[in-house]
This record gives structure tokens, C-alpha cells and sequence, in this order.
């Protein structure tokens, strides 16, 4: 065989091989489908992570002498309640979507209310769950197909979607972890001095911490949570690290609610696990909760 | 009949056709939203402040929690060298340091304060140690966002430093020591 020839019996086998990585790549992305429950228990409980952070600056006393903070409100209020029900579903993720997009970008970059310029946090993962079919699982939207379907006769529609938008939530939190442990890769927080510094600030005094113990500690604490982080970032990606890395992540964001004054992160971090998860698997492990046989969102 | 596969078959056509510009669509969207995502973040670690990226955060978290608390170290001289001296037990607050007043507790170097609130705790321990003031040194180092760094050194008496306004018998005052104000910095 010349030189010529086996280059072109080459030629399909590489352009298969592209070929089929560019599927694989379109198939995790863009293309991504699944069950819509993981990502239904998102947008249900995200709206309360938000209300709980902003309620109190957009109560309709503040906003009522303000037509575009009033229509904000009414945006923010309404938007988050037919989310978490699941009415008009697709409409009410846009309109909680827009609200934080112009929570963050009008109120915090061209008002300058810092408050509204840490949301960002918040505002991506409304974003990416407006790409989702989120409201075809756990909504009144459900309920109201299920109901027409049962009228004409018909099996319950199915569960699955589109869920490309998770795809953006897991990558935000992906960054978070990354640059959040990109930022603690110095000197002084892996010779331990913030951890020491938190220490002494809330609970301490200004005296060194004495008890035995003490630098062990914080400085196995500082240089594990460094650890964990980047181990975050990149683990959670893949079925079996995430078996492992799930728990301690958790565990991580749970410690930090109790010590430190982290209030929303905890629960949205935690919450944007489910962005990992593969559709199929929430639906089925909650069909095996319910104690019915999983069905993978097909009906 | 003989028509309908062409016609099946032009229907599939545009059915993926329509599918294909939706994957393009998004993947437009996806890889815009993505790098934004990555390349916002990143300019705020890797580039000077004024090329930073606007419109989102660089995750640096917690980096403002606890910072002013200083880590402050009291001693006296003895012939022999020097030793620990305990702040708390001098004024009177011996019996469980927890109950000590916050503003003796958490000694604090905010920007605002400068080093003022070290210097007030400093100059009632120097009245308390009455003619063993001269005995006294301090060591104190202070938080801000990127560690600690030294306020003093302790490598001399710091009661005579003190100028006679300074030394007063004015008791501090308690409520612009920030002492007893958590900095709890920003809610990421």
C-alpha cells in the first residue's frame, strides 16, 4: 500500500473521530436533554434564596414613589412567586431573569448600590435556568398538562427537556470554586494568617489563640479548603469524584453558614449541585423516594 | 402517494435545519455567556485594576472578614529579659476575660482609626503599670485584606513615646475604639 492510499483510508477514520467528539461536545452542551426535575427544585427554591437576600429593599413602601423601582418590585415579587409555583413557568424564569439582570446591571453598575453589585451570584443562575424547560417538572404547568392530557385520554406528557442552561448554572459555580481558590493560592492564606485573623475577630480577642491545638488547625483548615475547592471546580464534573466531593463540598459551605457570616451562598452553592447532576439521575433517585419504579422523566 | 416519502423526507429536512439553527442559537449564547463567566473573573485576578472586566466579581470571598483585629502582645522588662504581661488582670478584668469590655478585648487597626485604638489600650496598660511604665514594650501586628503587618515591633520601651496629651488620665473612648464592632466585611 503506497504512502497516498493510507492517507486517504486516514482521512474518514480522523474525520469520524472529529466528527464524533463535535457530537459528544453539542450532546453535553447546547443539546443537552434530560429530565427537568433537578432543575425544577432549583427554580423552586432559588426565588427564596433571592427574597431572603433583597425582600426587605423592594418592599412596596420603598418603591411605591419610584416608577421603575416599583415595576422592578412588582417583577421581583410576582416573577419569584410564579416561579416557585410554576405558573406561565417559562415567562415567569424570563421575567425573575430580567429583574436580576437589571438588578445587578442598572441598580449596581449605573446606580451604584453595592449591595446590587455583589448579586451576581444570583443573577447567573436565573439566567441559565431561563434555558431550561424547568417548569416541566414539580409546577402548576405540570399539573395543568397532566390534567389535559388525562381529559383526552392520553399517557401523562413527558418530563424530559431541554437543560442546556444548567450547563451555564454548573460553570458559574465551576468559576466560583476556581477563582475563590485561584484568590486564597498565596502566601498569607496558606501559612494560615486569615484563617487566624477570622479567628480572632469573631471569636477570639487580640490575643494569639493559645489553646492547644490552635495553628494546627487553622492552618489545616486554610490549606483544606484551598484544596477542596479546586478539587470542586474541576471534580464535580465527572460521576465518580462527584460521588465523593459532594459531601465535604457541602459540609465546606455548612461550616462556613455557622462560622462566618456567609448567609445566601451556602444555600445557593448548594443548591447548584443539582446543575451537575444528570437530569435522569434526580428524577430517578426522587421516583425511588416516592417508591416508584424510575422512569427517567419518560412519562 | 408516491410523492409522500419526498415529502416526508423535505418535512425532516427542515426539521433539522430549524434544529440545527436553534443548536447554532444557542451556542452563540452559550459560549458569550460561558466567557463571560470565565473572562470576567479572570481579568480581575490577572490584569491591573483598570483593565478589570465590569459586570461581575472575582470570587475573591471573605477577603475583607476580620480585617483591622490586631494581634497585639504585652511584656515587661526584667533584668533578665522580658515577660508576658496580661492586660486583662492590670485593669481588672482577671476573673473571666470573656466579660471584659469588647474595646479590651479585640484591639483594633481600622484605616480610618490609624493606629489610635493600639494607642489608647497602650497608654491606660502604661498609666496602670504606674513607674513600671517604663518596663513596657508592645508588639502588635494588624490585619488587613492581604495578612498581617507590623504596627510595633517591640523592640523598645513604649510608655516615654507617649507624649504628655497622649498619657492623660482621660479614660478611652469606648465607643470610637471599634472595638466592640465586628467588621464582618461584605456578604459575598
Amino acid at each position: 500500500m503506497s504512502a497516498d492510499e493510507s492517507k486517504d483510508d486516514a482521512r474518514p477514520e480522523f474525520a469520524s473521530e472529529v466528527h464524533s467528539w463535535w457530537a459528544w461536545i453539542v450532546d453535553n452542551t447546547v443539546a443537552y436533554e434530560g429530565s427537568t426535575r433537578g432543575a425544577a427544585i432549583i427554580r423552586i427554591l432559588f426565588p427564596f434564596i433571592i427574597w431572603s437576600r433583597w425582600a426587605g429593599d423592594h418592599l412596596f413602601y420603598k418603591t411605591v414613589d419610584d416608577p421603575i423601582h416599583l415595576l422592578f418590585a412588582v417583577g421581583f415579587f410576582l416573577g419569584g412567586a410564579l416561579m416557585v409555583v410554576g405558573l406561565f413557568t417559562r415567562v415567569s424564569v424570563g421575567v425573575m431573569a430580567l429583574t436580576m439582570s437589571a438588578w445587578h446591571l442598572y441598580f449596581g453598575h449605573e446606580l451604584g448600590m453595592q449591595k446590587a453589585l455583589m448579586s451576581v451570584n444570583l443573577w447567573t443562575p436565573v439566567v441559565g435556568l431561563f434555558f431550561t424547560d424547568c417548569g416541566r417538572s414539580l409546577s402548576v404547568d405540570r399539573w395543568l398538562a397532566v390534567r389535559r392530557a388525562k381529559a383526552r385520554g392520553e399517557p401523562p406528557p413527558s418530563e424530559r427537556g431541554s437543560l442546556w442552561g444548567l450547563r451555564l448554572i454548573a460553570w458559574q459555580v465551576t468559576m466560583m470554586y476556581f477563582w475563590g481558590a485561584f484568590d486564597k493560592t498565596d502566601a498569607q492564606w496558606l501559612a494560615g494568617e486569615r484563617m487566624e485573623r477570622y479567628w480572632m475577630n469573631f471569636y477570639g480577642s487580640s490575643d494569639y489563640p493559645s489553646w492547644p491545638g490552635a495553628r494546627l488547625l487553622l492552618l489545616s483548615s486554610a490549606i483544606g479548603t484551598v484544596v477542596l475547592e479546586y478539587a470542586l471546580a474541576v471534580g464535580l464534573w465527572f460521576e465518580k469524584p462527584r460521588r465523593w466531593l459532594w459531601l465535604p463540598g457541602v459540609l465546606m459551605h455548612f461550616s462556613m453558614y455557622i462560622f462566618l457570616p456567609a448567609f445566601q451562598i451556602t444555600w445557593q452553592m448548594i443548591l447548584c449541585y443539582l446543575a451537575f447532576i444528570p437530569g435522569d439521575r434526580a428524577h430517578d433517585f426522587i421516583d425511588e423516594l416516592l417508591g416508584h419504579r424510575p422512569s427517567s422523566g419518560a412519562a | 402517494m408516491v410523492q409522500a416519502p419526498k415529502v416526508d423526507g423535505l418535512l425532516r429536512s427542515g426539521e433539522r435545519n430549524h434544529r440545527s439553527a436553534v443548536l447554532a442559537l444557542r451556542g452563540v449564547v452559550f459560549v458569550f455567556i460561558g466567557a463571560f463567566m470565565l473572562l470576567s473573573p479572570a481579568s480581575r485576578h490577572l490584569l491591573p485594576r483598570e483593565q478589570y472586566i465590569k459586570y461581575t466579581r472575582g470570587w475573591k470571598f471573605f477577603r475583607s472578614y476580620g480585617t483591622g483585629i490586631c494581634d497585639v502582645r504585652y511584656e515587661l522588662g526584667t533584668g533578665a529579659g522580658r515577660e508576658p504581661l496580661d492586660r486583662y488582670e492590670l485593669l481588672g478584668f482577671d476573673e473571666d476575660h470573656r466579660k471584659a469590655p469588647m474595646w479590651l478585648r479585640r484591639i483594633r487597626h481600622g484605616n480610618r482609626a490609624g493606629n489610635a485604638h493600639v494607642d489608647r489600650v497602650t497608654s491606660r496598660v502604661c498609666r496602670a503599670l504606674g513607674p513600671d511604665a517604663d518596663r513596657l514594650y508592645v508588639t502588635a501586628r494588624c490585619a488587613n485584606r492581604d495578612g498581617w503587618y507590623d504596627v510595633y515591633f517591640g523592640n523598645e520601651p513604649i510608655c516615654p513615646t507617649y507624649s504628655a496629651g497622649q498619657s492623660s488620665s482621660r479614660p478611652p473612648r469606648v465607643r470610637n475604639l471599634g472595638g466592640g464592632r465586628r467588621n464582618e466585611g461584605r456578604s459575598p
